[in-house]
């Protein structure tokens, strides 16, 4: 066990734990968008990132592991800051009208969905090429888990990849085939860790 | 689909030592190579002899600028559209050769013949601007000259290095660049037979004494990485060289291996002795072909005199180096981006911790360092430097005489720019002058005459990452030498990271419109809102860093963020 102070509270726990573990430990909820209780952590979202005394940058509380003596502070100005202006450049990059989870976080950090709305947003057409899912990438904010679920995460199916590079970047099939000529087995896994409806099972959609 | 073509694919494969998802890479720029891109049944047979799934090859090929799933031309013609060229008329001269050829960007000519596309920093900055036909740099490239571009003649980059006390370039034109025996004359492998001769940890602590901090950009103590491998029980430890130079205005690597690449390899091989390696990876950017040449004719030289491979110079001591190429991705000059490459994978940079010394490619401890330091590390053991007191610098920009300059650490950059550059071309005001490339910020007016050494740049808030200084004359303007910076990393983010993903476009998009329209009320408070964001949350050095000339340039400039008549605050 180690000792460690977040947001001023004393916080004892195991050293192998992250910062988001501790402080979910003493009730404090760090926000984040990629992070997936059964998957490994990308890291990518850094919406949980943290500030900690000594450190150059931010971290993100998904994979640091805490340290003796260590004191985070998990909701300073640099942090909202932060939350914030990702948040704003997320709604000005993706349809997040389905997102809840998304649209929450905007409200608690006082984001304006808005702010980015004169920048260039990623809309593609609805990929409706299969009897049991819809995918709708305009809605897609490319956190991988879907990626991740198919591949070595649990289903090892293969059918999925982020093609292209940076803001770019998309979720595609071998060649952007359709899903039934894929190796897709439609297990539904994706569908139930997408967190915008980008990925939608046929039945909710009706 | 040629047939034969397949099967040269095939035989290439079966011929792989190991068939694992580290030769992905190595196999699709052969497959590259011989299709002109890279065909559906190709990733077919690559994923059954690999064992890598078809989809994730997909995600590869995208991943990299030099890898296609579509057809090229048989000549592609790829111009430098860096700050530097930029700023020297190349988007022009683009434009003109596509109008020339009657092709627009990216797609092939019908006949196939020709493909013309920009591509970000050739290492060339010292010749801009640049271009690169096939494999051939051409340099200085003009709207005048556009037959000549097209066959693929040109001025040829000059390889060569200003020093009044050359310590890593004193062998620059005095030896044949491939032939270790002149290497020898000239002292060569010494610092590494001495090395030889000591016990490990006295070699690392030598290393540490000299002072020497990392060359790439980072700075890092280099014997505090070797101490730290080292110590290590594991018994596969890496070695690796970036040579994955990419940086704006940075050249100096292509020059060094160009010139004097047993260097390299000898303190490649000091380290490993150092550390207990066996294994050493050299990754060699995609667009340095030349390099790549030369360097494979070093390891097969240095192999057959008994310098590398078994049992080397009967010291019992065995150390392999394998050549890696790049495929066109700046992020994966970033170390860990550099492991995911090797391995087979997207370059997506890694979170850190793990460090690499700790965890690096294939999961095991990495001592992974930049060109210019491994070189220097041969210096420190032949010829017993007991410091690091000379280093490259890459001037260019609007100087008389542009090129590599190694010089001692301290000296003014003013006095570099006029006394050893030769001042900017006829005798114009200086604009600005950027150091560390396009991650680098904008040097302010009342520090032009720093002293180049770190604790006088940290000081000041500035750093000379990989040695980079490019001048602007009063002929340039900043929103259009920001445009290009921002353009770069909205191409080079690999966009794992939602910081730099996002915000590297988003910051273009302002930018960009700033050069071409004037700011906006809310400019200034967006573009420091993102600037920020990327630095303090993005997840590796270039998202990091990928702002800071924008944010230097709002200090130093708010007027060019201000809309007319809004507050200038």
């Amino acid at each position: 066990m180690i000792g460690l102070f977040i947001d001023d509270i004393e916080v004892e726990c195991d050293e192998e734990m992250t910062i988001m573990k501790a402080a979910e430990s003493v009730g404090i909820e760090i926000p984040t968008i990629c992070y997936h209780e059964k998957l490994t952590p990308p890291g990518l979202c850094r919406q949980c990132v943290v500030e900690v005394e000594g450190a150059r940058v931010l971290l993100p509380s998904c994979v640091t592991k805490v340290r003796e003596g260590m004191k985070v502070k998990t909701n300073s100005p640099r942090v909202q800051r932060v939350r914030k202006t990702i948040l704003e450049m997320l709604a000005g990059s993706t349809d997040l009208s389905n997102a809840q989870g998304l649209q929450e976080q905007m409200k608690e950090s006082g984001a304006d969905s808005k702010r980015f709305d004169n920048s260039e947003k990623r809309v593609f057409p609805i990929k409706d090429d299969n009897p049991f899912y819809i995918r709708d990438y305009s809605k897609c904010i490319v956190c991988e888990r879907c990626v991740q679920v198919c591949s070595e995460d649990i289903q090892f199916s293969y059918a999925l990849t982020t093609s292209g590079r940076g803001y770019e970047n998309r979720i595609s099939t071998y060649y952007d085939k359709e899903l039934p000529q894929t190796s897709c087995v439609f297990c539904g896994n994706c569908i139930d860790v997408c967190p915008t409806g980008a990925l939608i099972a046929r039945k909710e959609s009706l | 689909m040629n047939e034969q073509l397949l099967r040269d694919l095939l035989l290439y494969l079966n011929n792989l030592g190991i068939s694992s998802r580290t030769e992905l890479l190595p196999s699709l720029l052969k497959a590259q190579k011989l299709f002109g891109y890279i065909p559906e049944e190709a990733i077919e047979i690559i994923s059954e002899k690999l064992g890598v799934s078809q989809v994730e090859i997909y995600g590869v090929i995208s991943f990299y600028s030099l890898l296609y799933v579509k057809p090229t031309a048989d000549t592609v013609i790829r111009i430098c559209t860096s700050p530097l060229c930029s700023q020297k008329g190349s988007h022009k001269i683009q434009k003109a050769l596509q109008e020339k050829l009657g092709i627009k960007e990216g797609i092939p000519s019908t006949d196939g013949l020709f493909m013309v596309e920009s591509v970000h920093c050739l290492g060339l900055c010292a010749h801009s601007p640049s271009a690169l036909v096939n494999e051939i740099p051409i340099c200085h490239i003009s709207e005048n000259k556009l037959d000549d571009l097209i066959e693929g003649k040109g001025s040829k980059p000059l390889a060569r290095a200003f020093s009044d006390n050359p310590v890593l370039t004193s062998r620059f034109g005095t030896i044949e660049a491939d032939s270790i025996n002149d290497f020898i004359r000239e002292d060569g492998f010494k610092g590494f037979i001495h090395a030889l001769t000591l016990d490990q940890e006295t070699i690392i602590s030598n290393v540490k004494a000299s002072g020497l901090l990392g060359r790439g950009g980072a700075a890092f103590p280099t014997g505090l990485k070797e101490e730290s491998t080292a110590k290590d029980e594991a018994k596969e430890v890496y070695v690796i060289c970036n040579a994955d130079e990419s940086e704006p205005g940075t050249f100096k690597d292509r020059v060094m291996l160009l010139n004097d690449p047993y260097s390299v390899l000898e303190g490649m091989l000091i380290t490993a002795y150092a550390i207990g390696s066996h294994k050493g990876f050299i990754y060699i950017r995609g667009e340095y072909d030349q390099a790549q040449e030369l360097f494979a004719k070093v390891l097969k030289n240095a192999e057959e005199k008994g310098y590398l491979g078994e049992n080397i110079l009967n010291s019992g001591f065995s150390f392999h180096v394998e050549i890696r190429s790049g495929a066109g991705a700046y992020i994966c000059g970033e170390e860990t981006a550099l492991f995911e490459s090797i391995e087979g994978k997207r370059g997506y940079p890694r979170n850190k911790p793990p460090y690499p010394v700790d965890s690096g490619v294939f999961g095991k401890p990495t001592d992974i360092n930049n060109v210019e330091t491994f070189s220097y590390i041969s210096r420190i053991f032949g010829e017993k430097r007991d410091n690091s007191s000379t280093r490259l610098f890459c001037l260019s920009g609007d100087v008389k005489r542009a090129g590599l300059y190694e010089l001692p650490f301290g000296i003014p950059l003013i006095e570099l720019i006029n006394d050893w550059g030769g001042g900017t071309k006829e005798d114009r005001k200086i604009k600005t002058i950027i150091l560390g490339g396009a991650s680098g910020s904008f040097v302010p007016e009342k520090y032009w005459d720093i002293p180049l050494d770190q604790k006088s740049l940290r000081e000041a808030g500035l750093s000379m990452g990989s040695g980079v200084i490019m001048v602007f004359d009063e002929t340039k303007e900043i929103p259009s030498i920001l445009n290009d910076i921002s353009s770069f990393f909205n191409h080079e983010s690999c966009g794992k990271c939602y910081p730099c993903q996002l915000g590297s476009r988003k910051q273009h998009e302002i930018i960009s419109r700033i050069h071409k329209s004037g700011p906006l009320p809310d400019d200034r408070d967006k573009l420091l809102d993102i600037g920020f964001t990327m630095k303090d949350a993005s997840l590796c050095g270039l998202g990091q860093t990928a702002s800071s000339a924008v944010l230097s340039a709002i200090n130093l400039w708010p007027e060019l963020f201000t809309a007319k008549g809004g507050p200038l605050q």
